[in-house]
């Protein structure tokens, strides 16, 4: 193991483990920022479909009401704003991450990765008995995530948007009232509440998934989303590390 | 509106201000003091800084001394009269005839005296003396070679395209000039179109609405008159006077909409405690008008104080895009039936709860068969393994085999 990433920890003697016939690694997968990144993720969407499913069909409380609509209304775009951060800093991530955080880990620009999506089709489709072997996303859930973050780009829009409307002469419209050149106020208030049910629909399927690998096929996903770790065989860790270094040097030649 | 202009000379006209009961107006019978009341409401109702309230009452004054009135020529198409309708419901008859004697109005099929040739003969007579005000009201259908909407043996869009030339000025009263209407509303069985789609290159402007409010239609002529031009507008051409904020951010319920208050049905006791209508289907944020501060029938009342949630009439397409009228959200169309945001987005995420239980089961069931068929390879161990899925795949799949 030499030109070692940093990533990897250097096995210590009982750090290495030998399972069946292979030699299997510590890995730190999900660096730090990503893992924030991912539970502020769901946090923010959490908050932000529950105070907007009130802002789309609110509760009508007794007594004054104790201004409800105006606070939960500046609580989801806060979470808004929140939400837009996030996307961000996984958007500089993608260039400036660890080699599993980086943008080839989501589009399968590279021919392993297309033959391990396929391969990953195939097992969801129970022709293959276990999912390819990999130590950070498989392709087809870096595709989702790609997926994923369109759409809650198209609710960052749209969102923007919609307090863009409470002012004409604010920036808000000056970047996005082009939209209602495309769409009358309440179709971009029925998108941006169709596309809440869209992300749903993908963190249903993506709850399922990592159970699924990680109790089924004990890959040990969830924890690795808490702590950053997974056990990974040696020689898989030294495959993908050599090939984006080669890429990275590719890049700056 | 800025607030100086609307707190400013409405309520407080000076004592002083009459002056002496002579000139024009008193020959139109018009006080001065009710004269000047109304120069400061249009001023303000104009967005007008206070400060030129002198101005406009000189322009007005000044138009009527001249004796060169503006011709008006009123065109009416694919229209209901509403606009009409309301242009006669002035705020203030006395001052109302003001305008009316400010504009000279050649041609109105509703209110002239004249009919038949007489009067296609006036119109004539107008638009070949150049410089009038068109106003319209109504949308053109071009369907049909324009058959559907024909006057004196000519189709809509040749009489307006006649009618312009020359024109200084096209004003759009009402959503069917402006927008196409109601005529226009899917499935637009005449092809109706708006006027700016027949006709470019005029200074127009459009004041959209079922119908105009008269007192954005008498401002409107006022800033002509005025400044010589029309008032600026917004993207969608409509004066920002009286569209430059939605019904919503000055609505009177809007405390009870921050506040959560809200009424649930017609009648019920949120709706007549005066709560606010969202739930209700209200169209108000969605809608750039004045009503809530201008009102209706002389400030009298309008829709939304009337209990009845704002239909959001002063937009583009809102035939199209408001209804259901009475419900929150527009459904998803054109998918073989209307379906809601709510009926798609749980049949969705439902559906994937349900493959993702199915995936799962058979999922177990095989890696159990799959680890039973395995199982004679390994001899076992004295103890037989406990049933369980998780303790067999811990003994036996390797686990870079994932
Ligand atoms: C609103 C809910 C959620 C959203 C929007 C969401 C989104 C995401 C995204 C975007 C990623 C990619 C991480 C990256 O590369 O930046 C990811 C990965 C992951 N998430 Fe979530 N997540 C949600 C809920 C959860 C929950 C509840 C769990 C735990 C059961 C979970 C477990 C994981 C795991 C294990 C990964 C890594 C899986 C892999 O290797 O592809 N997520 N999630
Ligand atoms: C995962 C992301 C988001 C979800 C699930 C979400 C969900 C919702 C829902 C369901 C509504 C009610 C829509 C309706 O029926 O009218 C809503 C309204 C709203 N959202 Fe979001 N939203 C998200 C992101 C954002 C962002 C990023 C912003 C802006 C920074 C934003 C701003 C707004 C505003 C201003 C409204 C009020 C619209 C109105 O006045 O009717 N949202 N949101
Ligand atoms: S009644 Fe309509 S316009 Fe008025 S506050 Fe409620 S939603 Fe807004």
């Amino acid at each position: 193991m030499t030109d070692m990433h940093p990533s990897v920890r250097r096995p210590a003697a009982n750090r290495e483990v030998v399972v069946g016939t292979e030699c299997v690694t510590p890995v730190k997968v999900w660096q730090p920022w990503i893992r924030l990144l991912h539970w502020t993720l769901v946090g923010t969407v959490v908050v932000l479909s529950l105070t907007g499913f009130y802002i789309a069909d609110p509760v009508v409380l007794g007594g004054d009401g104790g201004g409800l609509m105006a606070t939960v209304r500046f609580v989801h775009v806060l979470a808004g704003w929140m939400l837009i951060t996030v996307l961000v800093g996984r958007l500089y991530l993608a260039f400036a991450g660890n080699p599993w955080a980086r943008w080839p880990q989501l589009l399968p620009v590279w021919r392993e990765r297309r033959a391990q999506l396929w391969h990953t089709v195939r097992y969801y489709a129970f022709l293959e008995k276990h999912p390819a072997e990999v130590v950070g996303h498989n392709p087809m859930a870096g595709l989702a995530y790609v997926g994923l973050f369109g759409m809650l780009a198209v609710q960052a829009v749209t969102g923007i948007a919609l307090v863009a409307v409470t002012d004409r002469d604010g920036w808000e419209w000056a970047a996005t009232g082009w939209v209602f050149q495309l769409l009358a106020v309440p179709e971009v208030r029925l998108l941006h509440h169709l596309v809440m049910w869209f992300t749903w629909t993908f963190v249903v399927f993506h709850v399922y998934a990592a159970t699924l690998v990680d109790r089924v096929e004990r890959g040990g996903e969830i924890s690795s989303m808490v702590g950053g770790w997974k056990m990974m065989p040696t020689g898989r860790i030294e495959e993908e590390l050599s090939r984006d270094a080669a890429r990275r040097r590719r890049r700056r030649r | 509106m800025t607030g100086a202009a609307v707190a400013g000379p409405t309520q407080a006209e000076p004592p002083a201000a009459p002056g002496p009961e002579a000139g024009p107006l008193a020959a139109l019978g018009i006080r001065r003091r009710s004269f000047l009341t109304w120069t400061a409401r249009i001023t303000a109702l104009l967005a007008l800084p206070a400060t030129l309230r002198p101005q406009v009452a000189q322009a007005v004054e000044a138009a009527v001394a001249s004796g060169e009135r503006p011709t008006l020529v009123w065109l009416e198409f694919q229209d209901c009269t509403g606009d009409t309708e309301s242009f006669l419901r002035a705020r203030n008859p006395s001052v109302s005839q003001v305008i009316l004697d400010l504009v000279s109005v050649d041609y109105q099929e509703t209110i002239m005296a004249g009919a038949g040739e007489a009067a296609e003969a006036s119109k004539a007579a107008a638009i070949a003396r150049g410089g009038h005000i068109i106003v319209v009201e109504g949308s053109v259908p071009l369907g049909a070679g324009g058959g559907y909407c024909v006057i004196g043996g000519r189709s809509a869009e040749q009489i307006l395209t006649e009618a312009v030339k020359g024109a200084a000025a096209v004003i759009n009263v009402g959503t069917c000039s402006a927008y196409g209407g109601l005529p226009a509303a899917a499935p637009n069985p005449t092809q109706a179109v708006a006027v700016p789609d027949v006709v470019q290159g005029v200074p127009m402007v459009n004041l959209p609405g079922c119908p105009a409010n008269v007192d954005n239609i008498t401002a409107t002529l006022v800033h002509y008159l005025t400044f010589g031009q029309l008032p600026p507008t917004d993207e969608q051409g409509r004066p920002l006077f009286a569209y430059g904020e939605r019904i919503h951010d000055n609505c009177p319920k809007r405390g009870h909409f921050d506040a959560g208050q809200f009424a649930l049905a017609f009648g019920d006791e949120g709706h007549r405690k005066g709560w606010c209508l969202y739930k209700l289907g209200c169209k108000g944020p969605s809608t750039w008008h004045n009503c809530s501060t201008q009102k209706w029938n002389g400030g009298t009342s309008w829709p939304i104080q009337a209990g009845a949630p704002c239909v959001g009439c002063s937009e583009p397409g809102f035939w199209d895009t408001m209804t259901p009228m009475y419900a929150r959200l527009p459904d998803v169309t054109g998918v073989g039936q209307d379906l809601s945001a709510e009926k798609i987005g749980l049949g969705l995420v439902g559906a994937t709860a349900v493959g993702a239980t199915v995936h799962g089961v058979v999922k177990v069931a095989r890696t159990r068969r799959q680890l039973a068929a395995e199982a004679p390879a390994v001899p076992p161990p004295p103890p037989p393994l406990p049933p369980t899925e998780r303790d067999a795949t811990d003994d036996q799949t390797p686990a870079g085999a994932r």
